[in-house]
């Protein structure tokens, strides 16, 4: 692996770690992040969050990360990844 | 698994000509009725039926039932309440996947509906991991005395009102609704679905199977309601990365790869592939990739490269109507399984670039429909 692409993913590893570690945190959720897969659903099946869980999502990833999620922004809150995504995209444009 | 079929379903039977018939898990079952393009759009857009009346469906019931059915899957079942159903996998003892099972708690027992692989396989597992319980537990095998009708797509909900009334609206997701009727057959409702879409499986006898389906097109003609054959439903799992079982799930060496390691409860008993599991790590993982093909779709097994070393293997594929575009999961190397990165796909006939992609693939309709306020017939 050169060293272009290890940046890339050592970089995205630490914005899945900080995304895992905030909903465990925040959501106080009886689960161990790494055992948090990247594309596992926030609702319905994966984690079952809900409604309200979505609110303190999108608390702590502007809390976290400075960034707004809007409340309506059904693509980002679907996983990990998805939330991670925005969070990257976001660090671009500021 | 076997392309030969030993059964044939309920519903395939109405239809001998003019449509695509396939095996699955031993079945004679529809992979399309005419265009798949058509059938996944109503299953996107509209309303879809599909017969899903090839799975196995197996009753545990007993003083050794949640024991069993406990020791057969992932999941822990001990909290499920009554009525509801949790989406799991069946292992072999490898931690490779047997098949993909709906675990149902149905107060008098527990439903397994299993897919992926053949019935006999799924009863042999059971027979074997009941010697292991303590105290007796009946298996029921139900496999080709009940049938499946899944209706699916963004307004599958409105027609569902017509028959089970309002209260449908309020259920939620792997709820179970039982007591219902179609036309006066007993009916049990699912609230589940493959599709990502608003989805049921109607549950009813075998031999009431045809009545119902014929009801539900007849009824559901002014929603311009379909039947949808398995290529249609495979592409819309694809494109919400549910698990493929005869594809990236034959693939997948541990379960784990295949993005469960939620479902692992490290404190749960002894149960089937637990040995393979409990250690927590996959050397693989799947990964959703865009992939600059066109219309081209590489295919599975292709090799996935970065700068010319092989770093994975393509595990599903397929053309995806919604998108526009060739879309894949593959299976990668631990270390290269990451979101927003640039590889190769190697296929076949020619070497494609590929983005990796977080999962799912689309965003579905069903996610900005509310029933308090939109219909089918608002947007006609």
């Amino acid at each position: 692996m050169d060293n272009e692409l290890r940046a890339k993913i050592d970089a995205r590893r630490e914005v899945l770690g900080a995304i895992k570690d905030e909903l465990v945190d925040r959501l106080d959720l009886d689960v161990n992040p790494d055992r948090i897969d990247d594309d596992v659903f926030l609702f319905g099946g994966g984690l079952g969050l809900d409604s309200i869980d979505a609110m303190e999502i999108i608390i702590g990833m502007q809390t976290r990360f400075g960034v707004v999620i809007p409340e309506d922004s059904m693509a980002t809150l679907r996983t990990v990844n998805t939330l991670a995504d925005f969070v990257q995209v976001q660090a671009v444009a500021a | 698994m076997t392309d030969t079929a030993t059964w044939s379903s309920p519903v395939a039977e109405l239809y001998q000509n003019d449509v695509t018939k396939t095996v699955r898990n031993g079945c004679d079952t529809i992979s399309r009725f005419g265009s798949v393009e058509e059938e996944h759009g109503r299953l996107r857009n509209g309303i879809g039926l599909t017969d899903f009346s090839y799975f196995g469906k197996f009753l545990l019931t007993g003083p050794a039932a949640l024991e069993l059915a406990n020791r057969v899957n992932l999941v822990d079942v001990t909290r499920l309440p009554i009525q509801k159903i949790v989406p799991s996998f069946m292992l072999n003892s490898d931690g490779s996947v047997l098949c993909e099972v709906y675990v149902v708690n149905q107060g008098d027992g527990y439903l397994l509906l299993t897919e992926g692989c053949e019935p006999e396989a799924v009863l042999a597992c059971l027979e074997e991991e009941r010697e292991e319980v303590d105290g007796p537990a009946e298996i029921t095998d139900l496999t080709r005395t009940v049938a499946l009708i899944g209706m699916d797509g963004p307004f599958s909900w409105e027609l569902a009102k017509e028959f089970f009334g309002m209260r449908i609206l309020g259920v939620r997701y792997l709820d179970v609704v039982a007591g219902q009727t179609v036309d006066d057959v007993p009916v049990t409702v699912y609230r589940a679905g493959k599709t990502g879409e608003f989805g049921y499986w109607l549950r009813v006898d075998a031999e009431s199977a045809r009545r119902v389906w014929e009801r539900l097109l007849a009824d559901g003609r002014e929603y311009d309601v379909v039947p949808c054959g398995l290529e249609a439903v495979d592409l819309c799992k694809l494109e919400n990365r549910f698990v493929n079982v005869e594809r990236e799930g034959s693939m997948a060496g541990n379960v784990l790869e295949l993005n469960t390691r939620i479902l692992v409860d490290p404190e749960k008993d002894d149960y089937r592939g637990q040995n393979a599991v409990a250690g927590g790590a996959a050397e693989r993982r799947l990964v959703g990739l865009h992939v600059d093909s066109g219309s081209e779709v590489p295919e599975v097994g292709a090799a996935v490269e970065y700068r010319g070393e092989t770093i994975g293997t393509v595990a599903n594929s397929g053309f995806s109507f919604t998108l526009g575009r060739t879309v894949a999961v593959a299976l990668l190397d631990a270390d290269y399984a990451y979101v927003g990165l640039d590889y190769d796909v190697r296929a076949a006939h020619a070497t494609y670039a590929a983005q990796t992609v977080s999962a799912p693939f689309v965003l579905n309709r069903s996610l900005s429909i509310r029933p308090q306020e939109h219909s089918y017939f608002d947007a006609k």
